[in-house]
């Protein structure tokens, strides 16, 4: 009898047909990269819908802040958000990641040059604080098909970088893979290049039905020493895996910004 | 069970149901407001599959006919009920756009074949009638794999205007026997130009309206190929459309790149253009310059959408590209 009972509950849900789920807010950020303070909107214009979001890195559940005006964030971390509706399924949280830069060079190199479709305006657009979005040829993203790409960077005063992360871009459609290995050297005054710092990718990368990525990012765990000036060596990829349509030829790297924290 | 509890256990069951069918939400926006039912079609995957569902027409009899990709049957002949009454076609790789085109009583339909770089006349059961081919003499193209048409629109005199969407964007316009007359349009003026149609609303002035679904953006042209406006419509990276008394319909394949991002819904605008509905999308508002805020994706029952046929009672059908091989859905319009 008690089963019946719960059957004959459960038989509402069944001739509700198909419930949806919800697409993630709409999320705009004034600047991923920032110096002080960065602002993020958050966008759901559905009736009866409820934003709720989170700053500290959890997920949001249902007893997560409720949005209401713009999110101003001032310190280097994940915005996530989701969409909130009786009628629907709760969908996935949009969700961005903030950078409050800590230092920016005083002034910069960079060998060799990117390809001259994707030239932006050379080593300047890694620290320009501007994020690089789908739209390949907008100047914020340098493009390669080189060898190691090479970045050096010089401050007037020595700085000691905790991590230094680079923004990257992955389009296995469009070749682009992300770097293979990323190695930082330091030096002080007059004193000799010393290694602060390296990344290297995982062995054996999935790149097969994973969606392109815009907002990818490598970060160099660096060794706290004082330094004024930087040298960043990027090895790309290299020739495309097995199974990609350009099999062995070699992958395009492309590159956005450096971030110093 | 005792008689009592039967009873209270059925009082319960009528209720849910009740409640049940109260609680579907409709979707979309102001007089155009829908229930969507992906259960509409009855086709088995078995028999009659599909990869992508690309576009859907009527014929006179209210029959609708479809283009899909796979080649074990690049057209599906449904009846209003999502029955499947014929199949044919192996020949089409690239099966994509469809036309249906009244000749004097006699139906035709255009399919619009990117991958043989050529749209084909047949008629409703498949013979081929007509090809109509990339134009060589124009300048604009140096070779035939360069022609990759997507949709094709038809005239009331026969002439017919070829989208080449996946090829250069430019409008190619033949006259009934497949002659090339014009070329318009192209990479500057117009990215990705996937659909094209006949914008009969003004009758004197009849116009094509041309999609530039990488732009977000509706493009006029006359019908001798120059461009009289844009409708922005930001967010919108819309397939073809489709235009239905005075309204214009549209499936958007996605709001947001990539374009496998799955953030698709369908809109309509009304004869001033004005988005009036956007189901699965946002409320479409107009910011006091006039401009369209952005349009995204709220309700994930779409995936990719990809075209939308609309019947004579205002009930659409929406196929879709890249959707785990789904059939159409139907959107019941609430009345």
């Amino acid at each position: 009898m008690k089963h019946l009972f719960f059957i004959l509950l459960l038989l509402p849900a069944l001739a509700w047909g198909q419930r949806f789920q919800l697409a993630a807010p709409h999320l705009t950020v004034d600047s991923v990269f920032f110096r002080k303070q960065a602002q993020v909107e958050l966008a759901f214009d559905l009736d009866g819908s409820t934003i709720r979001y989170t700053t500290d890195g959890t997920y949001p559940n249902d007893s997560a802040a409720v949005y209401k005006k713009a999110i101003e964030v001032t310190n280097s971390g994940t915005v996530r958000a989701k969409a909130m509706h009786p009628d629907f399924l709760p969908g996935n949280a949009a969700e961005k990641t903030l950078f409050k830069i800590n230092f920016l060079p005083d002034s910069m190199g960079l060998q060799p040059a990117p390809d001259s479709l994707y030239k932006g305006k050379g080593a300047a657009t890694l620290f320009d604080l501007r994020k690089g979005d789908a739209d390949l040829k907008s100047g914020r993203w340098l493009g390669f098909r080189t060898d190691t790409v090479v970045v050096e960077t010089r401050c007037k005063k020595p700085v000691s970088l905790k991590t230094l992360q680079l923004s990257t871009l992955f389009d296995a459609g469009a070749w682009i893979f992300p770097p293979k290995r990323i190695e930082v050297y330091g030096a002080s005054g007059k004193g000799n290049w010393q290694t602060v710092g390296v990344w290297n990718a995982r062995e054996g990368f999935r790149w097969k039905d994973l969606p392109s990525k815009y907002d990818q990012f490598q970060k160099v765990i660096i060794r706290p020493l004082p330094v004024d000036r930087l040298q960043i060596r990027i090895v790309p990829f290299g020739p495309l895996p097995e199974g990609h349509p350009g099999a062995g030829q070699a992958a395009w790297l492309f590159l956005d910004e450096i971030i110093f924290m | 069970m005792r008689r009592r509890d039967f009873l209270q256990n059925t009082a319960l069951l009528g209720a849910g149901v009740l409640a049940g069918f109260k609680g579907e939400p409709e979707i979309g926006h102001g007089n155009f407001r829908y229930r969507i039912n992906p259960r509409w079609c009855k086709a088995d995957p078995a028999t009659h599959p599909v990869t992508n569902c690309h576009e859907m027409v009527f014929d006179k009899q209210g029959r609708i006919f479809m283009t899909t990709d796979n080649i074990r049957n690049n057209i599906l002949v449904f009846n209003k009920d999502g029955k499947v009454l014929d199949a044919w076609g192996k020949e089409y790789p690239g099966a994509h756009g469809l036309s249906y085109h009244n000749e004097n009583g006699v139906e035709m339909l255009y399919i619009a074949d990117f991958e043989r770089h050529q749209v084909i006349k047949t008629t409703l059961t498949g013979e081929v009638v007509r090809t109509f081919e990339w134009p060589a003499d124009s300048g604009k193209y140096k070779k035939q794999s360069e022609f990759k048409p997507t949709e094709t629109a038809i005239a009331p005199n026969g002439d017919v205007y070829v989208a080449d969407g996946y090829g250069k964007d430019y409008i190619v316009h033949y006259n009934h026997d497949g002659q090339v007359k014009n070329v318009f349009g192209g990479p500057d003026l117009l990215k990705n130009a996937h659909g094209v149609a006949l914008d009969t609303r003004n009758p004197l002035k009849p116009a094509l309206l041309v999609s530039s679904r990488a732009e977000n953006k509706l493009k006029r042209f006359s019908l001798e190929g120059a461009l009289l406006d844009t409708i922005a419509l930001p967010g919108a990276y819309i397939c073809r459309p489709v235009v239905q008394g005075m309204e214009v319909y549209f499936a958007v394949l996605i709001s947001q790149l990539p374009w496998d991002s799955g953030s698709g819904f369908v809109c309509i605008l009304d004869k001033n253009n004005r988005v009036v509905s956007a189901p699965c999308a946002n409320a479409p508002r107009y910011n006091t310059d006039g401009t369209l805020k952005p349009l995204y994706q709220t309700i994930r029952a779409f995936k990719h959408p990809h075209d939308v046929l609309v019947d004579p009672d205002g009930n659409l059908f929406v196929a879709q590209w890249n959707s785990n091989g789904v059939y159409p859905y139907r959107m019941e319009r609430v009345k």
